[in-house]
Order: structure tokens, then C-alpha cells, then sequence
């Protein structure tokens, strides 16, 4: 690779320069404040850019090479690689590299694989720090030592691969996976969690252990408690059993004593009896004697005819002494009232007849007299002769009529129109007339138009008469016509008289004369039936009134005979007759029965008494409390019969619970409290079942036994398996860094051979005896001892820095080399180094471009 | 007459450590369930007669709850005779209930329970009768005989020990063994076969196969079926995935060698030689068959394959490591294989999946 020219628009203090390099050694010897440091920071900025700059950072390139003018920062670098020429054009901001501008051009065309700005990575292979640790060499930064960089640089070198593999990338993965598994302090990984498990699983296991060994001995106390239960049990039905037979003797003595009392009883019943005891036939024959006895004791004292029904059959026999009257007498008797009531009512019917409304008007109309048939003749004839004279009135016109015709002037404009035009067309014409004489054109003009105007006024004034005529008004004219005057006169004449004839009557002509006269031949006409009818009712009444005489007459004859009260209601008297007729009738037949009545009762208790006699004689009872004594008879009788059927069955009970319990010898021994054996057995069943509750607890516990057991192999395995996996991990890890140490030995051989032989070159102390370690690190062996190049001259550290990186330089690019810049790193050297020093680097330029910066002409290098 | 003859019900045993805990408890439940459903069998079957060749609880102190399962059900099915001989594993269990009619026990002298011309007469063999048992041995030529006894066959004495050999010619039809938890039916002399029914339920992948009782029916002699009983059934099989990269080419490879039953249990065994960086095999395959059936194991098997030669011309640090690794005398081989999938994998930038 070689540089061939750079732009320095503006870096630090260089502005606008232009730079060329030369193809083996380019030398800048410049005194200081040239900007020698600054062209080699700007070459370096151009392949790496520059880092933003911080505030923290004490020194920062982009800061520090901030142009002092302020303008544009940056430039450009030309240079060849491979064959090809590239350019990079690179510009900065003040603060932040985000901001920096980037072109690079590849033979003239933009060339994007640098567009993320990686320049340098990608054309040395190496980062910023491994560039100023080789191809960049100052004299402050003489640092011999390799960085990851540089060793992957080797490291492929020396493989002739290109992997990114990558040791620390990998054993931080291994490491982050191992501590998924363990960490340095154990808490929240794997093999602690699965141990803390494990732990956890084996005291549950030692638990349920434990609760499983302790189930032999609950089985064994479940087992004493089951036969305890078996034999109190055994115990209690035994006892039971006896207890049983015990209660049988003490019911058997029951029923004895019972017996017993029952005998007692009986004698006590007995013993007031000394004739026998009555046979409940005897007693119930009696009683009944004495029941019947009552009934008809009570019975005397009925009565079926009072002092009262006596004393009305008294007063009943003296209204009938005659005897009572015949039905037939009866029934005549009942004719002639109903013939009375019904006369009786048509006579009043016929006296309260009344007029109707009607006939009152007519009566009232005809008050003043009935007119003569004539009259009414005559009132007829008048009322045609008005009708004929209304209808000859009537038929002759009111008034007489006349019509004439009037003109009228409907338009007075026309007729002004017509005289301007008239008084107009004459001046026209006058005007012609006069003016035809001195201008003739213009007086025939006149004349014509004069003329013409006359013509025109002639013709609107003859429009306008026809016009008139046309539109002249016809009015109509009236006057009284004599005729009807005198046919009103007569019709009036007539109406007069009709109306002098009906006022007497009340008549009047407000609905006309037809209606008024047919009216009042309607009234008379009614008035004269009215008047006959009136007539033959007061013949009737007359008639009727002569039956109701001869009537009354004979019922009231008939009702004197029976002392019944003079009325005129013959319905009520004969009704009454009718009531006294039927209860004379019952009280007689009343009489009758209560006689009959008090024979046989008598009869019937002297009969009754009989058997009660003969019991009280038998069995020396007082007849006197013969009924409270027949009651105690039947009780005791009764009492008799239950003690003996009780003691019927309770001998026969006894007979049979006897044979039934085979109490045949009554057993010694008292009753056992079973009561205090339940009770101690429910505490046995309780215990058992609080055991047998734990038990069941237990063996669910007991149970989990395998299950555990099982989780505890299963851990267990997991946990041997972490640690396997951990175990192998770390081993892993540790043959990554073998494997790497192995191949920093295989790599840092060539490097130390190089350095040998450039150092051999420039100083023959610093080739011999020297080690490198596999970080590349140099140590001498000085007086015995192994030191670090720290400990030499910083004239001798130059030389083993160059040399270093010379070294490699040469391992890591075999194909096309990179070039070499030197930032006056050479100060500390004396002539004779430094002398060597020019003869190396001249032999070095011929395979390796070298860009060197002194600032002392004895430090000058120059091909 | 039908008689049932089962054995080695182990109520109460634990089962493989293998099985998560869902199907731990599961199969638990299914264990006793599976006896329960015997029964029933033998009720809508009309079978009157259950023979229990030892082993019904899994151990001489059996939890209660599993001793008032069994109880219970031979209380509540009284209609059938439960002939119930102890074995290795319940000899100490002892009955401390109410009587129970139906039960009928064998002690350590031979009993006889005669239904017809039917005898069942059963021992339980102690180190006191073992050698003796044999000689007071005494069956009616003219009855079907059918006897129970818990142990292993051979021609030995001793406890839990069965000498074929000394019960021939005994005029026995039927011998009825338990203690191997796979059926087995062999011929014992002329007359007789001697079979184990087997376990009712395989408790883990030790007992794989079909599983479940012997069903008797007599008339002049004995014959019997293998009634296959089991809830579901544990079967392995080995696949060979030589050269799969994946765990997905693996799936195929399995699906495409195994008919799955999605009531059965697995244990998939793969075989063959994959290469040594691929991982995670095991459980990434058991998700992918979970669906398939009740429960699946894989385990891996294979040998690990590691081509050293790959990396004789590379200098990098990726050679470099992976020949440090590999003659390192402190690894096995598996322990080197994996070592050098972390490596390579994390100089590779890759995850490095655990």
C-alpha cells in the first residue's frame, strides 16, 4: 500500500496544503510548530476518523485539531492498494462524529464498502489502538505489546484462514451459560436451586419417614382398640342379656302384685251385695221400669186443651147455639158479597167518572150556547164565498208596470279629443289656406293634413253618437192597480163576518179561515156526541144502585144471626165466621182427646211400677232411692266384670311370659349398669375413630414416600447432570485458553525472529537473550536477570519499538504491506543509532513506504 | 365351573421412578382399579371363584386403605369364593376384621376347599415347610385338583421356592402359581400344566407386554385362557437413527417403526451412531410423541461418532481446541464430545443449548 498525496483543507493549524508522497521514503523535517504531529494525526484521522468528543475525555484529537480558523475540518488522502487507486475525502464536526461527512473513491467511482467508515479495520485489519501500536510510530507512543487485534491479525496470519473466531467472545458466552449453572456467590442458579431442592425433598423423605415407620405401631393400637371394641361389646350383650332376664322376673312380679290388687277389688264389691248380686237383666229391667217411669211422670203434667182454649170454646158455643151454617149456606152467602163488591165498584166507577181535557175545552167553547145546524150552514157558505174571493184577489195584480229608455254620455274625453282635433284641423286648414298663397308645397301640406285632421274629427264624432245610442238605460215604472183594490174589499168584507161568528166561541182566525171553520164544525160536532153519552150513563147508575140496596138488605140479616159486627165490608165478616166456624171445630175435638189422654196415663203407671217393687222386695233396697241405687248397682256390676276379665288376662299373660322368657328360677344377681360399658365403648369407637383419622392422614403422607423417593433420584440426576454440564463448561473453557496459549506460541516465535533480526540491526544487546511472551511482551536478561523493556533507555525502548512493530508488521500482512509512519521517534537516539537507524529504514523503504517526521536535520532521513 | 386364577396384584406398590407424577398416580389408581374391574368380570361372567396365588398387597404391612380396598370388595361380592394364598411379599398380612365368608386363606399346611368334585388346596411356603410341603401332598386321583402355591419354579428348595419336579405325579390338573409377573403356561406332567397368570397391571418398564388373569374352565379337567386385563399396556421397542441429525428426523424414524396406541405406555430405545454434536434427543422426542400415546420414554442409546481427522489441517483455534480436547487422557468420550459441542458452538457464535 502506498500513500500518494493528501488535501489538508483545514486540521489544527495546517490550512489548504497540498502533499505528495514519495513512493519509499517521504521526509518532513521541519522545526517545531510545523505541524508535524498534526499531518500525522490528519493521515491517521483520514483511515480512522476521529472520536466525538467528551467533556470527561482530558484530550480529545478532535478537539485538540478543531481548526483555529473554525472552517471546514478535514481533507482528503490519496493512495494505491492492490493496484487500485483509492480517495478518501473526510470532513468532521466539532463535536460529534455522527456528523462527519465520508467519501471514499475506488479508481475514481464512489466505493461504498466504506461507507460505515471502517476504513482502516478493513484495509490493515486491525483497530485504531493495533494501528498506532504498528504502522503509526510517535515518540510518545512507544508501546511494545499486542492488543486482540493485532492477535487475530497474527492469529490468521498464522493460520492462512480468516475466521472471527473470537476467544474472549466465546468464553464469556461459556461463562454466562456456566453460570446459569453455578454462580461464584450460590444463590439463583441451577445447582443451587436443584440443591436447596434436594435438600427440601429429603426432609419431606425423613417426614414421611418417619410418619411411615410410626404407622406400625397406630396399626397395632388400632388392632388392640378393634379387640377391645369385640369383647366390650361381647361384655355388653352378655350383660345385656342378663339385665334382660332380670327385667323379665321384675315384670313377672308386676303382673302378680297386679292380680293381687285386682282380688282385693273385687271383694270390696262384693261384700255389699249379701242377697247375691243382681243379674244385669234384673237391673236393666228396672232401670228401664224407672226410666219409663219418668216419661211418664212427665207426661201428666201435659195438657193438649187449656184454660184459655176453654174459655174461647165457651164463647164459640154461645155464637153457635143454632148450630154452625151448611157449606152451601155458606157458599150462597160468599156469591152475594162478591155479586155486592162488584156492584158496589162499577157505582163508584161510574160516579167519579170525570170529563177528559178535551171535553172540558169543548165544554168551555160551548158554554155560551151550541149553535143551530143552520148556523153552521151558514158559517160554511161564508167560508167558501172568502175562499173565492181571495182566489179572485189574488189573481189580480198588485201594481200595473211601464218601461222607457234614457240616454247617457259614458266618455267626455273622446268628446274633448274630437273638438281640439276639430279646432285643429280647421287652424291647419285656415293655416294652408293662407299659407298656399306664399308657399304652396307647404300650404297644400297644411291644407291635406288640415283636411285630413277634419276628416278624422268627423269620423270620431260619428263613432262617438253611434256609440252613445247604443249604450242608452231602460227604467221600469209601477202604479196601484184599481181591480185588486176592489177584490181586496170584498174578501175583507167576508172575513169580517166569519170572524164576528166564531169570536163568541173563542175561535180565532190566526191559522186562517179554513182551519178555523173546519175546527169549530169538528167542536160542535163532539160537544153534541158528549152531551148523549153523559145521558145513558145516569141511567145505568140509577139501575145498579136499586141491586146494592136488595144485597145489603140480605147478608146483613145473614151476619146478625152469627153476632158478627155490622159493616159494610161483607168479605171481612164472612171471613171471620169462617175462622170462628174452624176453631169451634178444633176446640171440640181438643176437648175429646185430652180426656182420653189422662184415663190411659194413669193406667200406664200403676203397670210400670210393678217389677221395681218386686227388685226392691228382693234384694231389701229402699223403692225410695231405687234410682241412685240402680246406678251403683250397674257400676258395681260393670267394675265386677272388668276386675274379672282383667284378671282373666293377667293370670293368662303371666302363664304366658313365663313360658315365653322360660322363667322357670328366678336367677340371683342385681342389673348391670350398661349404661357406664356404652359409654366406655363410645370412647373406645371415638379413639378408634381419631386413629383411624390418622391413620389415613399418615399413610396419605406415606404414600408420597415413593413419589419422593422417586423426585429425590430424579434431583439427584439433575444435579449430578448440572453439575456435569457445569463441570464441562468450565472445561471447555479452560481448553479454549489452552488452545489459544498453544497458538500465541506457534505465533510469537516468527515475531520474536523478526524482532531479533531487526533489533540485531540497530542494536546487537537487544537481540540477544531476549524472551517474548505469548502477549508478546519482551523481557531482557540483564546481570542474570530478566527485565522488561520498561527498564531501558528511551533511545534503546525507540529501537526495540520500531523493531516490534517491524516484526509485526511482517507477520501480520505477507501480501501487500502497509506504510510506516514515523512521528520523530527517534529523539532519544545517538548518532550512532541513530545512523544505523537511516541505514534500516533506507533498506526497509524498498519494500515498505515510510512517511517520516523529525524536527532536527541530524534526524533527517532521506533516500 | 369357572374359576378365575390371578396373582401378584401388589395393591399398594410403587411404580417406576420413570413416570412423571401424573402418570405415577395414574397407574396407581389404575392398579387397583384394574382388580376391582376383575371382579366385575367374574360377576357378569358368573364366576364364582377367584384364586389369588400371592401377592395381593405389595407388602407385609400394607396401608389400611389398601387392605379395606380388597376387604371391601370381597365383603361386597359375597356370591364369590376369593381363595386368597399370601406371597413373598404380604406372608405377614393377617385379616383382623369381622369374618368374611367368601374369604378362604391357606397357612403353612396344605388346606383343601372343595367345590364339587372340584379341590383347590393351596400352601404358603415357609423355610420351616419347603422341603416337607411335597411329601404331605395328598390329592384324590378322581377330583379335578387344582393347586396354589407363590414362588419361583426350579428344581429347588426353599423359600419362595417351587420344586417342579417333586408336585408331578401328584394328580394335580392345574397348578396355580404366582410370584413371576408374566404369564406363563407350561406343561407339568401328564395331567397338569403349571402357570403364573402374571401381574394384573405392569408397574413399569421391568413389565412390559400384555398383562392380566388366567380364566379356568373345568369339566372332567382343567382348561385355560390368558385373559389380557391390563388397563394399557407397556411395550419398548428400539430404533435405530443412525446418521439423524435432529430430533425431528428422529420423530419420523420412530413414527415410521412403532404403531402407537394412544392408551399404551413406551420406552423407545434409540440405537445406532449419531454424530456427537447432536443433542437434546431425548426430551425434544418425547414432545413430539406425547401425543401419540400415554406416555412415552425416550432414551437415548446411541453411540456418539467424532471424526478427529476433520480437523488435522486446521490451524485455527477452532483445530487447535478440538485436538486439545481430544487428547486430553482425563475425558470419556462423551465427556469430550460434549466439551467440543460447547466449544465450537460458542466460538461459532451459536447458542449453546443444554
Amino acid at each position: 500500500m502506498k500513500l500518494l498525496s493528501c488535501h489538508i483543507e483545514n486540521y489544527g493549524k495546517i490550512t489548504d496544503r497540498d502533499l505528495t508522497f514519495d513512493d519509499k521514503i517521504t521526509s518532513f523535517c521541519e522545526a517545531n510548530g510545523y505541524g508535524k504531529t498534526t499531518l500525522a494525526s490528519f493521515l491517521k484521522s483520514m483511515f480512522y476518523g476521529l472520536e466525538t468528543d467528551r467533556a470527561d475525555r482530558a484530550f480529545n484529537e478532535r478537539r485538540h485539531f478543531y481548526p483555529f480558523n473554525g472552517k471546514s475540518f478535514g481533507g482528503n488522502l490519496t493512495f494505491s492498494s492492490n493496484g487500485k487507486t483509492y480517495k478518501i475525502e473526510r470532513f468532521f464536526d466539532e463535536k460529534s462524529e455522527k456528523k462527519d461527512s465520508l467519501t471514499v473513491y475506488c479508481n475514481g467511482k464512489v466505493a461504498t464498502e466504506f461507507s460505515d467508515g471502517s476504513i482502516g479495520e478493513k484495509l490493515f485489519g486491525i483497530d485504531k489502538q493495533s494501528f498506532e501500536r504498528t504502522i503509526f510510530i510517535s515518540g510518545t507512543e512507544i508501546e511494545i505489546s499486542s492488543t486482540g487485534s493485532i492477535n487475530t491479525k497474527l492469529n490468521n496470519f498464522i493460520e492462512g484462514v480468516d475466521d472471527n473466531s473470537n476467544l474472549e467472545t466465546a468464553v464469556n458466552k461459556l461463562q454466562s451459560k456456566s453460570k446459569l449453572y453455578k454462580k461464584s456467590k450460590a444463590g439463583n442458579d441451577l445447582i443451587s436451586t436443584e440443591t436447596t431442592h434436594i435438600n427440601n425433598i429429603s426432609q419431606a423423605i425423613a417426614n414421611a419417614q418417619t410418619i411411615a415407620s410410626g404407622l406400625r405401631a397406630k396399626y397395632d393400637t388400632l388392632n388392640d382398640l378393634n379387640r377391645e371394641i369385640v369383647e366390650l361389646t361381647k361384655t355388653i350383650s352378655e350383660d345385656q342379656s342378663a339385665n334382660v332376664i332380670l327385667n323379665d322376673w321384675e315384670h313377672l312380679d308386676g303382673y302378680n302384685a297386679e292380680i293381687e290388687q285386682k282380688q282385693t277389688e273385687l271383694k270390696s264389691i262384693k261384700v255389699r251385695y249379701p242377697h247375691g248380686i243382681p243379674t244385669v237383666s234384673e237391673v236393666d229391667e228396672v232401670n228401664s221400669a224407672i226410666e219409663k217411669n219418668k216419661t211418664l211422670t212427665a207426661r201428666a203434667g201435659q195438657k193438649f186443651f187449656s184454660d184459655e182454649d176453654a174459655a174461647r170454646f165457651e164463647g164459640f158455643k154461645k155464637e153457635f147455639k143454632d148450630g154452625v151454617p151448611s157449606d152451601d149456606e155458606l157458599k150462597s152467602v160468599q156469591n152475594k158479597i162478591q155479586e155486592y163488591t162488584s156492584i158496589s165498584y162499577d157505582v163508584e166507577k161510574l160516579k167519579q167518572t170525570k170529563s177528559s181535557q178535551k171535553e172540558a175545552a169543548l165544554k168551555q167553547h160551548f158554554a155560551y150556547r151550541i149553535p143551530t145546524k143552520e148556523e153552521v150552514a151558514e158559517l160554511d157558505k161564508k167560508a167558501s164565498a172568502y175562499k173565492a174571493a181571495e182566489s179572485k184577489a189574488n189573481a189580480i195584480p198588485e201594481f200595473i208596470t211601464t218601461t222607457e229608455t234614457v240616454a247617457t254620455e259614458n266618455n267626455p274625453t273622446q268628446s274633448v279629443l274630437v273638438k281640439i282635433l276639430l279646432i285643429l284641423s280647421a287652424a291647419l286648414l285656415v293655416a294652408g289656406l293662407v299659407t298656399v298663397f306664399f308657399a304652396t308645397i307647404v300650404g297644400v301640406v297644411l291644407l291635406a293634413v288640415g283636411f285630413v285632421g277634419l276628416l278624422a274629427a268627423g269620423f270620431l264624432f260619428l263613432n262617438r253618437k253611434a256609440s252613445i245610442h247604443a249604450t242608452g238605460k231602460q227604467q221600469v215604472f209601477q202604479r196601484e192597480n184599481p181591480q185588486r183594490r176592489e177584490a181586496d174589499k170584498e174578501r175583507d168584507g167576508i172575513l169580517n163576518q166569519i170572524q164576528a161568528f166564531l169570536a163568541p166561541y173563542g175561535y180565532s182566525l190566526e191559522n186562517g179561515v179554513a182551519f178555523a171553520v173546519a175546527s169549530f164544525k169538528t167542536d160542535v160536532n163532539s160537544y153534541r156526541d158528549l152531551q148523549d153519552e153523559d145521558n145513558n150513563n145516569k141511567a145505568l147508575l140509577d139501575e145498579k144502585l136499586r141491586r146494592l140496596q136488595a144485597l145489603e138488605k140480605q147478608l146483613k140479616v145473614f151476619f146478625a144471626r152469627y153476632n158478627i159486627a155490622e159493616t159494610d165490608n161483607y168479605s171481612v165478616a164472612m171471613s171471620n165466621l169462617c175462622a170462628d166456624i174452624k176453631d169451634y171445630i178444633s176446640l171440640l175435638n181438643m176437648q175429646k182427646t185430652q180426656a182420653e189422654y189422662d184415663s190411659g196415663l194413669k193406667n200406664d203407671i200403676t203397670e210400670n211400677n210393678k217389677p221395681i217393687v218386686a227388685f226392691c222386695k228382693k234384694y231389701e233396697i229402699n223403692i225410695n232411692t231405687i234410682s241412685e241405687t240402680i246406678k251403683r248397682i250397674y257400676k258395681d256390676i260393670t267394675d265386677i266384670n272388668n276386675i274379672e276379665t282383667a284378671l282373666n288376662e293377667i293370670t293368662e299373660k303371666v302363664k304366658r311370659f313365663a313360658k315365653e322368657k322360660n322363667l322357670t328360677e328366678r336367677p340371683t344377681g342385681e342389673q348391670v349398669d350398661i349404661q357406664a360399658l356404652n359409654e366406655k365403648l363410645e370412647k373406645l369407637r371415638d379413639a378408634k375413630s381419631h386413629l383411624t383419622t390418622d391413620i389415613m392422614n399418615d399413610e396419605y403422607e406415606a404414600e408420597k414416600l415413593d413419589g419422593l423417593k422417586n423426585e429425590y433420584e430424579t434431583a439427584k440426576e439433575k444435579l449430578e447432570e448440572y453439575q456435569t454440564t457445569y463441570k464441562l463448561l468450565t472445561k471447555t473453557i479452560d481448553f479454549l485458553r489452552t488452545a489459544d496459549e498453544n497458538l500465541k506460541d506457534k505465533y510469537v516465535k516468527p515475531i520474536k525472529d523478526q524482532y531479533v533480526y531487526y533489533s540485531s540491526l540497530l542494536e546487537k544487546t537487544l537481540g540477544e537473550k531476549i524472551t517474548m511472551d505469548s502477549n508478546l511482551e519482551i523481557r531482557y536478561e540483564q546481570n542474570g536477570k530478566e527485565r522488561s523493556e520498561q527498564h531501558l533507555s528511551s533511545g534503546q525502548r525507540a529501537i526495540c519499538s520500531l523493531c516490534f512493530r517491524l516484526a509485526l508488521i511482517d507477520n501480520m500482512y505477507s501480501d501487500e504491506k502497509p506504510f510506516l509512519i514515523l512521528d520523530d521517534p527517534f529523539v532519544g537516539l545517538d548518532e550512532e543509532h541513530l545512523t544505523k537507524v537511516k541505514v534500516m529504514l533506507d533498506e526497509l523503504s524498498e519494500k515498505l513506504q515510510i512517511v517520516y517526521f523529525c524536527c532536527h536535520s541530524s534526524r533527517m532521513i532521506s533516500k | 365351573m369357572k374359576i378365575i386364577h390371578a396373582a401378584d396384584i401388589h395393591l399398594g406398590a410403587k411404580m417406576d421412578s420413570k413416570f412423571p407424577k401424573h402418570v405415577y398416580d395414574k397407574r396407581k389408581e389404575e392398579l387397583r382399579n384394574t382388580f376391582k374391574r376383575m371382579v366385575e368380570y367374574a360377576e357378569n361372567n358368573g364366576i364364582n371363584v377367584i384364586i389369588l396365588s400371592g401377592d395381593v398387597f405389595d407388602k407385609d404391612n400394607p396401608y389400611k386403605k389398601d387392605k379395606e380396598f380388597f376387604y371391601s370388595i370381597v365383603r361386597k361380592n359375597p356370591q364369590i369364593d376369593f381363595i386368597y394364598l399370601r406371597g413373598n411379599h404380604d406372608i405377614a398380612v393377617d385379616y383382623d376384621g369381622d369374618p368374611i365368608d367368601n374369604l378362604k386363606v391357606f397357612d403353612n399346611q396344605w388346606k383343601s376347599y372343595t367345590y364339587g368334585k372340584v379341590v383347590i388346596s393351596g400352601i404358603e411356603i415357609t423355610a420351616e415347610n419347603s422341603t416337607s410341603l411335597y411329601s404331605s401332598l395328598s390329592l384324590d386321583k378322581d377330583t379335578v385338583n387344582i393347586v396354589a402355591l407363590h414362588g419361583q419354579v426350579g428344581d429347588s428348595h426353599g423359600k419362595d421356592k417351587i420344586n417342579l419336579k417333586k408336585l408331578r405325579g401328584k394328580n394335580i390338573d392345574y397348578l396355580a402359581l404366582g410370584h413371576v409377573h408374566k404369564y406363563q403356561l407350561n406343561k407339568l406332567d401328564d395331567r397338569a400344566v403349571y402357570c403364573y397368570s402374571g401381574c394384573l397391571e405392569g408397574r413399569g418398564f421391568d413389565e412390559p407386554e400384555e398383562h392380566g388373569f388366567v380364566l379356568l374352565e373345568v369339566d372332567n379337567g382343567v382348561s385355560s385362557t390368558f385373559i389380557p386385563f391390563a388397563e394399557r399396556k407397556i411395550l419398548i421397542a428400539d430404533v435405530d437413527i443412525s446418521g439423524l441429525r435432529d430430533a425431528y428426523q428422529v420423530f419420523v424414524a420412530i413414527k415410521e417403526a412403532v404403531r402407537f396406541d394412544k392408551n399404551n405406555i413406551y420406552r423407545v430405545n434409540l440405537t445406532g451412531t449419531i454424530d456427537f454434536d447432536v443433542e437434546r434427543l431425548e426430551s425434544d422426542v418425547e414432545k413430539y410423541l406425547s401425543a401419540e400415546c400415554f406416555y412415552v420414554d425416550v432414551k437415548d442409546c446411541t453411540g456418539k461418532t467424532l471424526d478427529i481427522h476433520k480437523y488435522d489441517g486446521d490451524t485455527s483455534l477452532r483445530g487447535e481446541f478440538v485436538r486439545c480436547v481430544y487428547e486430553s487422557p482425563d475425558y470419556t468420550d462423551e465427556e469430550k464430545a460434549k466439551i467440543i459441542t460447547y466449544g465450537l458452538k460458542a466460538l461459532k457464535g451459536d447458542d449453546i443449548e443444554l
